[in-house]
């Protein structure tokens, strides 16, 4: 099978399973559901960016009338672990405790209390008396290696645990070079040379649900966690590691999650609830506030890139060195792999004859770098993608041409593949499909680009329009690492139970795998009841990320529903009376040759109570050998007022290769948020720090992310292409679409007005500046 | 301490709060989670209910400004069994992603369409300008008022609970 | 539980200055509440919830109209008179204020006396000369001139209650322009401009420019509306007007926006609406 036309199931966008619910309120999030004799947690959080705790006294705070239980670094373990929600052995550094003695940035966990309702437990967080013993502090990624600096992780308990250069004592938190040819002889031999530095800025996922978790000791003695996380099964494994607690004694439950995009695949809150409710007895939630959602979650990693690249007359690439200094702040959360990514995701797009590629994650005392959606390839495709656009201008050749002659081609592979992997050695591959050429030509349509581009000349007045494009691929699954596995069971009436251990925050995946799964069963989607993320009920899944749900989790349901397959066709044989050869399973019946058949609720009566009695069921894993990219070109349109430098998107266009889109509607639906998530960050969406590392723009009033009435018009357009290694052609599509807005729009900021603007976000203040009327 | 007493999506109940209790912490302490909390400061709507049938963000009033009224919630709206034609054209656009800013979404749409029938795309925009949404990128909620419009066009009254 | 230990409601007006006049600063106003649902002032253990005392809605006062204190945002965008007066710029102004919820729950009265740096409605009054009144121990009409000399809250005294704000009646033909600028549409501002020009034919007989966002305190820019009034603008005249203009105001610097900045945008945006506003 190599296309769509034939599915009955898949390739159609049925209407998300649990949407009428979420809809009508009727589904529950973590803090919906509160058992009774809750408390209620409260972190006191840093006001210093680095500093030692010298003395804590919770005297005073306990004797408030209400609060229940606080802890300090001295009555929880010290066990050095990473909050990064990645499978074992982790490939980001042991730095972070539940409790330390130490502080590392402005919103860093100083101690937590449990107090009978929200108000009390913040009133004794802040009675608690702390005498800090303040360090200097780094601020600047550029001063973290040098000769002198303060240390960060001086504590001798931090380390990676996989062999990669780690160096606590110069404040290097990961390191990773890949070399292809030899970059100074590609340089030497360019026509043309492009030298450049950008800044990536520091970002927050906003998710609409902040972090929550809730913890209890049931009944029996066992520690149940329900919360809002993109890694159950990581959760469960980092919090008994941190607790010391058997993992066999910790259940895990995802319930329905308000959104992630990165921020949830880390262990970040769970420790706490835990611990205070081993100590008090009694169920704990701990529900973060915008603020600390703000401050003390994760951020997205900002870098500063220097970029070096060179082509010929004719449009060859000659080479590309690219120097990434990555902040990962206060703790290397995810510290490697990002920087990895900023190489793995952009460097195999276009066939560089030379690559240089050297990234270094470093500490400093400001919030903390983790997983947000693009991971790294956001960061990266900004330069890449400004300094192709420069090259094609340099030697004459439109943006357009140059990356068609350059980009990388279904049957082709790139020695990057091989070269970087997440934090080790990457696996080599070839790409199997690829659309990129069509989402080019598709989206230059559709933006206009032959009729647009390059006729700022023709415009007068002070608003001046331009288009700008970028090309972009991502991955999809993390190959030889990952594991997703499922367990599929059919009823009595003929519907299902689909368990997943894979973790839908929101972006549909329950409803892509029942789609799966029905479509091999030759059920409507509706016959699906999913379940997923419930460490006690569901088969492990690495969690939701990398963009791996649908291609990996979605194999092991097709390969679980196969085995469930098999048996029904068993039973309809023995009903029917003939070969299991001459049986094909059509909407609800088995259907054999000869025109006899028979339904699915009676094969499934049949299973459970007539005779030869079994499950009708299917378990399986899967675990991938590629991680085939998604491609996409994307058209930016915008609008400059030169007199203010404010710059409006009018259009956007994100044509997509995702392989098969499972459900169309639902991959539309990714594109479009991730792009306005990425039009958002690229023009207004920015920390601000005051001199000591305070955050000061801690809420939605001050950091301003789009609403309905920003929006421009975006277009999302799916090229369907078919990826053999994947469930039914699919592909991922969940982070590529993010990746886009910071270099088309950049360059369509220099179509419409000459600049180059190379410092995220393109506030209109930078750009007037860049203009030179400021 | 005020005693007021509400009208939630038609069930009067009376009760008593503090003095500056909002009136978010009251609807979830009687059950009322349809309502979700993502801010706190009247910035995100996702806490989003009509009072009065008008659209406000309940974690910043105050429960007993409000005595007296009467709330719609999400729930109030329909349900999953018997939902309202709104939240059936957010089901049916794709509009409902993680959900967590859909019942204030859903209540938006509601305040508008009860004004203006069938609005154009720009006093779409306008009118959820104050619930945010991280996961959709507004298109296919924009698409999902449109719908609604012209499903509720066909019909003389809105069905309500 | 908070420091709020009481909840008033008055029923009529009477009764809530005698209560905020016998609680002294230990009661505060309640409107719309918006403010106060995130800061409570210091030493406050009461709130007058005043939503119910009939202060709702425009009312004509002969040679003005009177825009009562409690009064939604978006009430006043919606009424009738909001779009017929002054070429509309009421209404323009309250549907720049905050959001959609937001706006059904701040009061006209609210934004015009808590006057945060980034309020919209101020500049708006301000421009078209609005006067505010207070009814109280001593009952005045002030002129928001005056009203805005020092805030607010340093010239009402305890049992002071701003009951509505009158707007005098247009005299002539009168064009306007508004302009709210953030980074998004539902943000803080950086400045808003409200430019407005009585005209006898083509000639400005009077005209006024007021700034918000970019001060403290809304302000008018009479070094800009000096060279408008009395003339047939030209090109070159609002230009010197906004030059004028940018010179004359010293922009506050914070983190969001530089002094710079800030002067840029006056600079431009009082050339732009000026522009509009008398052509």
């Amino acid at each position: 099978m190599s296309d769509v036309s034939d599915l009955k199931v898949v390739g159609h966008s049925v209407d998300k399973l649990d949407a009428i619910a979420l809809a009508t309120g009727g589904e529950k999030f973590t803090a919906d559901e509160i058992p009774p004799r809750t408390l209620y947690a409260r972190i006191l959080t840093s006001p210093w960016a680095h500093a030692r705790i010298r003395k804590i006294d919770t005297t005073a705070a306990m004797k408030i009338k209400g609060v229940r239980s606080i802890i300090t670094w001295q009555d929880v373990p010290r066990v050095a672990h990473t909050t990064a929600g990645q499978g074992f052995p982790e490939p980001s550094p042991y730095d972070s405790f539940t409790l330390d003695d130490k502080v590392r940035y402005v919103g860093d966990r100083v101690a937590a209390v449990a107090a009978d309702t929200p108000e009390i437990a913040r009133a004794a967080a802040e009675a608690i008396e702390v005498e800090y013993e303040q360090l200097p502090p780094i601020f600047d990624p550029r001063d973290s290696m040098k000769e002198g600096a303060p240390v960060i992780h001086d504590e001798p308990e931090a380390r990676m645990i996989i062999p990669v250069p780690y160096d606590k004592s110069r404040n290097l938190a990961a390191q990773v070079t890949a070399n292809v040819g030899d970059i100074e002889q590609g340089l030497a031999q360019a026509d043309v040379v492009v030298e450049r530095e950008f800044e990536v800025h520091q970002a927050q996922h906003c998710p609409m649900e902040p972090h929550v978790a809730l913890a209890y000791v049931d009944g029996r003695g066992r520690l149940v966690i329900r919360t809002s996380t993109q890694v159950p099964y990581h959760v469960r494994r980092i919090v008994a590691e941190r607790l010391q607690w058997p993992i066999g004694k910790v259940r895990v439950i995802k319930p329905r999650i308000g959104g992630g995009f990165g921020s949830k695949q880390e262990v970040l809150l769970e420790d706490i609830p835990a611990v205070l409710a081993i100590r008090t007895g009694r169920p704990v939630l701990l529900e973060y506030t915008r603020g600390e959602e703000f401050a003390s979650s994760r951020t997205r990693h900002p870098q500063i890139i220097k970029i070096r690249a060179g082509a010929r007359k004719d449009g060859t690439l000659t080479g590309y060195d690219l120097d990434i200094l990555m902040n990962t702040g206060a703790y290397g959360s995810h510290a490697l792999t990002v920087v990895c990514n900023s190489g793995s995701k952009t460097l195999p797009l276009y066939r560089w004859q030379n690559i240089r590629f050297r990234g270094t994650s470093v500490y400093t005392n400001l919030p903390v770098g983790g997983a947000y959606r693009g991971y790294g390839a956001t960061q990266a495709y900004f330069p890449l993608e400004v300094v192709l656009d420069e090259l094609a201008e340099k030697i004459g050749m439109d943006a357009i041409e140059l990356r068609q002659r350059n980009h990388i081609r279904s049957g082709e592979g790139s020695p990057i593949f091989q070269a970087l992997g997440e934090g080790t050695e990457g696996v080599a591959q070839t790409i199997g499909s690829c659309g990129l050429a069509e989402c080019i030509e598709i989206g230059a349509r559709e933006i206009g680009w032959k009729e647009k581009r390059g006729k700022a000349a023709l415009q007068t007045g002070p608003i001046r329009r331009g288009v700008g494009m970028c090309c972009l691929m991502q991955g999809s699954s993390i190959p030889h690492v990952d594991l997703g596995a499922a367990y599929l069971k059919m009823n009595e009436d003929g519907s299902f139970n689909l368990l997943v251990g894979a973790t839908d925050l929101g972006t549909g995946s329950d409803t892509v795998l029942a789609q799966v799964a029905a479509e091999v069963l030759g059920v409507p989607a509706s016959m699906m009841t999913v379940y997923s993320s419930d460490t006690d009920l569901t088969p492990f899944d690495v969690g939701a990320y990398a963009s791996s749900t649908t291609y990996l989790s979605g194999e092991a349901v097709a390969k679980a529903a196969r085995e469930a397959r098999a048996m029904i066709i068993e039973v309809a044989s023995e009903i029917l009376g003939c070969p299991v050869e001459d049986i094909e399973l059509v909407n609800a019946y088995a259907l054999a040759r000869n025109g006899n058949k028979v339904q699915f609720s009676e094969i499934g009566r049949h299973s459970l109570y007539v005779k030869n009695q079994r499950q009708i069921q299917g378990a399986a894993s899967h675990v991938t050998r590629k991680s085939p990219p998604p491609f996409s070109a994307q058209f930016a349109e915008v609008e400059v007022d030169t007199e203010t430098g404010q710059v409006r998107v009018l259009k956007y266009v994100a044509a997509v290769d995702c392989g098969t889109a499972i459900n169309p509607k639902l991959a539309e639906g990714q594109i479009q948020g991730a792009v306005l998530n990425g039009i958002s960050y690229a023009l207004t969406e920015e920390f601000v720090f005051d001199p000591r590392g305070r955050l000061l723009n801690n809420d939605l009033n001050y950091y301003k992310i789009f609403t309905a009435a920003d929006l421009p018009d975006i277009r999302a357009i799916l090229v369907p292409t078919w990826e053999p290694s994947g469930p039914f052609g699919a592909k991922s599509v969940s982070e590529i679409g993010i990746n886009g807005p910071l270099p088309a729009i950049s360059n369509a900021i220099y179509d419409a007005v000459g600049v180059r603007i190379t410092r995220a976000p393109f506030t209109a203040e930078r750009v007037l500046r860049a203009l030179g009327r400021l | 301490m005020p005693n007021i007493t509400l009208t939630v999506n038609g069930e009067k109940m009376t009760c008593t709060v503090a003095p500056d209790e909002k009136l978010l912490d009251t609807l979830r302490r009687l059950g009322r989670t349809d309502v979700k909390k993502g801010c706190g400061e009247g910035t995100c709507g996702s806490c989003s209910v009509l009072i009065d049938g008008r659209l406000m963000t309940s974690c910043i009033v105050f429960s007993a400004r409000v005595d007296g009224a009467e709330i719609m919630t999400a729930a109030g709206l329909g349900t999953a069994n018997a939902p309202h034609p709104i939240q059936t054209s957010f089901v049916k656009a794709g509009a409902v992603q993680c959900g967590f800013c859909t019942p204030g979404m859903v209540l938006a749409t509601k305040a508008l369409l009860d004004a203006v029938p069938k609005p154009d795309v720009s006093q779409i925009k306008m009118a959820l300008d104050g619930n945010m949404c991280r996961c959709t990128g507004y298109v296919k909620i924009i698409e999902a008022v449109q719908d609604s419009a012209r499903v509720l066009a066909g019909e003389n009254e809105v069905p309500h609970e | 539980m908070g420091r709020i230990q009481f909840y008033e409601r008055p029923r009529t007006l009477d009764e809530a200055v005698r209560i905020l006049a016998e609680k002294k600063g230990k009661a505060c106003v309640l409107a719309g509440g918006t403010s106060l649902a995130l800061r409570q002032p210091p030493g406050v253990d009461t709130f007058v919830d005043i939503s119910r005392l009939g202060l709702v809605g425009m009312e004509d006062r002969g040679d003005s109209i009177a825009i009562k204190a409690c009064t939604t945002v978006a009430e006043l965008a919606s009424l009738p008179q909001s779009y017929q007066l002054y070429g509309g710029v009421l209404a323009r102004a309250a549907m720049a204020v905050a959001s959609t919820p937001l706006r059904n729950q701040i009061t006209v009265g609210g934004n015009l006396v808590q006057v945060m740096p980034w309020s919209d409605l101020p500049g708006v009054m301000l421009a078209l000369n609005g006067q505010i009144v207070i009814q109280g121990t001593t009952s005045r009409i002030v002129p928001l001139k005056d009203f805005y000399a020092t805030h607010p809250r340093n010239s009402l005294s305890a049992g002071d209650l701003v009951t509505e704000v009158r707007i005098p009646k247009p005299i002539g033909r009168v064009q306007s322009s508004f302009v709210k600028v953030g980074k998004t549409v539902f943000d803080y501002a950086a400045l808003t401009v409200t430019a407005v020009a009585w005209l006898s034919g083509n000639q400005v007989r009077e005209c006024s420019v007021a700034l918000g966002a970019v001060r403290p305190l809304p302000m008018r820019v009479p070094q800009a509306e000096e060279e408008i009034a009395g003339r047939i603008p030209t090109r070159d005249d609002v230009i010197r007007a906004a030059a004028r203009a940018a010179g004359a105001v010293e922009p506050s610097q914070d983190y969001r926006y530089s002094k710079d900045y800030r002067r840029q945008l006056i600079k431009v945006w009082v050339k732009r609406c000026l522009h509009e506003a008398c052509s």
